[in-house]
């Protein structure tokens, strides 16, 4: 089987992810998607895209008939939840037009959503385990409008569709807001370079509570395996690391590769606290010679609070994907080390 | 073509034992012999069996003399005592007792695995570190998991078989006579409180019924024994084995109510162990009344043992990476479970029929 990939949202976490891992499969060619350019050439072919617009899309996709699959992890986050959900509901269904029209040969759209599904990160509480058949949030809810109108859409046609919900997409990434793993390790160098302890800045019952998380290269491959599992057609599944952690446990591995004490836990705001630390951040990249990230391509220090404050457990259920062969699993306290090495051999952070 | 597999099984009359049995009954590459103090309830067509005292040295070298065919050791007894020191030892001379009887005249050993249990973490002392982890330091000894894991690791050097230990949390399973098991307990339970007129109130705490919870289905456990004995990657290793996802006992109890058709009544803390003591004999009488299988109201099992899983307020969560990642594959969902295990009973003439109360 020759198979073809279109990745929307191609430089998100997840999207780039996807195309480092398609690049290790034979028999797969794939094309990325993004409004942005990426820096440099990046290794397959990328379409600068904006997917409100119909006559571009359309014009792109022409000469790419022979996509198979469509990875859809493109999102377009809005303060409003109405205008957030209508905006994208519109992007997927211009990118569907216009992949349906230019290929024939499509076998299968898969969504990349997340426990926001259950409310998680949108509401203060949600029941957990999250099983894939709970009810939804009131809406609205973007995931909730995109997985309907594919299952309209789907009906009668050749392709199937799969929704995978991950919860806290890590990876090595920068530049989309959301590495809550980026912004760590920069709150700990900061941290370290003013003599402070490494204090937990969240809430002392997030620190106790069950977390959990999606290493980007396990949701790479489940989606994949989503995509070319017929027992996952048209079907939606939840896709974590396979175990839980609390950050009560993690905080002191992290202090210990950071090589600092721990501190006791101390809520702070940080999106306040890290607001006047982009001269402090300069300094430390030219001290250690890193590679210059500006402070402000770091990340979203408003979403580390949320997450950070969250108090309740995050747990997703995995039985569904389980009980359909997917296995891929991470210890999250590894991947979380892992990922902080990954930044330090990059040159990201000292 | 005979089996080229011999399985001794000791513990075989408990939940692990007696499932591991089941599980190998219906494999041809495998003959199997039971141990255990008192002779699995007839019939058991899961092997060949020997009752034996295994604190008692001289009658294990003497019982089991004639098996040197046996290539994997299950090692599921155990033997319950107040005092920790004094269990550890038991427990220790027990498992040394079979295994020295076995081991030296067996050429072709390959594996002795222990099933142990989640009270490695000190999951019976209270709270403790979770997500538990396999590699997570052990708490203060005494406990006859570690007596009987270190003496087998010391047993075991320069032997050219290979050991593993599980660790299940909370086994289900349907088997009588036995103390630890819920499904049972609960099931005499709610048939009680159901013939008494009552909703079928958690009887534990609340704490418990909202904190997260895990279990062990017995014949997920013996698969992952099988697997585990039969693995390279498992060879002296030891792991946690849960039916994958946690639980909620919320998320349980109103489909357990529903399948007695009650109503789910608030959470009610009740020590099991007090007023379940004076319960015999109206157990007797709905065993008569709706023609079930005689079961002793003693064999239920311990009720104070229900109590002790029910009431602690905290979580249970075991990390199931280290068995994934040697390809352990198995997995149950826990409410299916509940309702599989509750269905079997019923089918079993262990409780009463679906239907109302007479």
């Amino acid at each position: 089987m020759t198979a073809k990939a279109l990745v929307a949202g191609c430089l998100g976490m997840s999207g780039q992810a996807m195309m480092e891992h398609l690049a290790t499969l034979e028999d797969w060619s794939a094309v990325g998607i993004s409004r942005r350019r990426p820096e440099g050439d990046p290794p397959y072919t990328h379409l600068a895209l904006d997917l409100t617009d119909p006559a571009a899309c359309r014009a792109a996709l022409a000469g790419h008939g022979d996509i198979t699959h469509l990875f859809y992890a493109a999102r377009s986050p809005r303060p409003d939840p109405a205008e957030e959900d209508a905006v994208n509901a519109r992007m997927l269904e211009t990118l569907l037009d216009a992949v349906e029209a230019a290929a024939p040969g499509l076998r299968h759209v898969c969504l990349v959503h997340g426990t926001k599904w259950y409310g998680c990160q949108v509401t203060g509480f949600y029941e957990t385990p999250a099983r894939e058949d709970d009810p939804g949030h009131l809406p609205p809810n973007f995931y909730l409008t995109q997985q309907r109108a594919i299952a309209r859409r789907q009906t009668g046609k050749g392709w199937t569709w799969s929704a995978l919900r991950p919860h806290h997409i890590c990876g090595a990434s920068l530049g989309y807001g959301y590495n809550l793993l980026a912004m760590i390790a920069v709150y700990a160098v900061v941290s370290r370079e003013l003599g402070l302890p490494l204090r937990f800045p969240g809430t002392e019952a997030c620190y106790r509570s069950l977390s959990q998380a999606t290493d980007a290269r396990i949701l790479a491959k489940a989606m994949i395996w989503a995509a070319t599992t017929p027992a996952c057609a048209n079907e939606a599944f939840n896709i974590v690391n396979g175990d839980l952690y609390r950050y009560c446990h993690l905080w002191p591995k992290i202090a210990e590769f950071f090589d600092m004490e721990v501190g006791p836990v101390q809520p702070i705001r940080l999106a306040r606290v890290m607001a006047d630390k982009a001269p402090l951040w300069d300094e430390i990249v030219a001290k250690h010679g890193l590679r210059p990230t500006p402070f402000v391509d770091i990340g979203s220090w408003v979403s580390a609070d949320t997450r950070l404050a969250y108090d309740q457990d995050d747990i997703s259920a995995l039985h569904k994907c389980q009980s359909r062969g997917f296995f891929e699993v991470m210890d999250s306290e590894d991947m979380f080390l892992d990922i902080f090495a990954r930044l330090r051999a990059e040159r990201i952070i000292p | 073509m005979p089996a080229d597999k011999k399985a001794l099984i000791a513990g075989v009359t408990g939940i692990a034992g007696r499932h591991l049995a089941a599980l190998l009954a219906g494999s041809e590459d495998w003959e199997t012999v039971g141990v255990s103090r008192r002779p699995p309830p007839a019939p058991d067509a899961s092997g060949a069996h020997i009752a034996l005292d295994l604190t008692d040295a001289t009658a294990c070298q003497a019982a089991l003399a004639g098996q040197e065919d046996v290539t994997h050791i299950f090692y599921a007894a155990r033997l319950d005592r107040p005092d920790p020191a004094a269990e550890a030892a038991i427990n220790r001379t027990m498992l040394a007792n079979l295994v020295k009887a076995v081991a030296p005249r067996a050429p072709n050993l390959a594996h002795i695995q222990l099933v142990h249990g989640t009270k490695w973490y000190g999951n019976h002392l209270g709270r403790y570190k979770t997500p538990a982890k396999e590699s997570d330091p052990r708490h203060m000894p005494p406990n006859f998991y570690f007596a009987q894991h270190d003496w087998l690791g010391a047993y075991q050097s320069g032997k050219p078989w290979r050991r593993s230990s599980l660790r299940p949390h909370t086994i289900y399973g349907i088997v009588t006579g036995q103390d630890h098991n819920l499904i049972l307990l609960i099931a005499a339970y709610a048939t009680i409180c159901k013939h008494l007129g009552l909703p079928l109130r958690f009887p534990g705490s609340q704490g418990r019924y909202d904190t997260v919870a895990q279990a062990t289905d017995a014949g997920l456990l013996a698969k992952a024994m099988l697997w585990a004995a039969t693995t390279p990657a498992c060879a002296d290793r030891d792991f946690n084995i849960v039916n994958g996802d946690p639980f909620r006992w919320r998320q349980i109890w109103p489909r357990i109510a529903a399948f007695f058709d009650m109503e789910a009544g608030p959470v009610q803390p009740l020590d099991l162990a007090r007023f379940m003591a004076d319960k015999a004999a109206l157990w007797d009488e709905i065993v008569a009344l709706h023609g079930l299988r005689p079961t002793p109201f003693a064999d239920l099992g311990d009720w104070g043992w229900a109590n002790g899983i029910l009431s602690p307020a905290r979580d249970d969560v075991s990390s199931m990476i280290a068995a994934r990642r040697a390809g352990f594959h198995e997995v149950e969902d826990n409410a299916a479970m509940f309702l599989r295990l509750l269905s079997d009973l019923r089918a079993g003439g262990y409780i009463p029929a679906a239907g109302g109360r007479p």
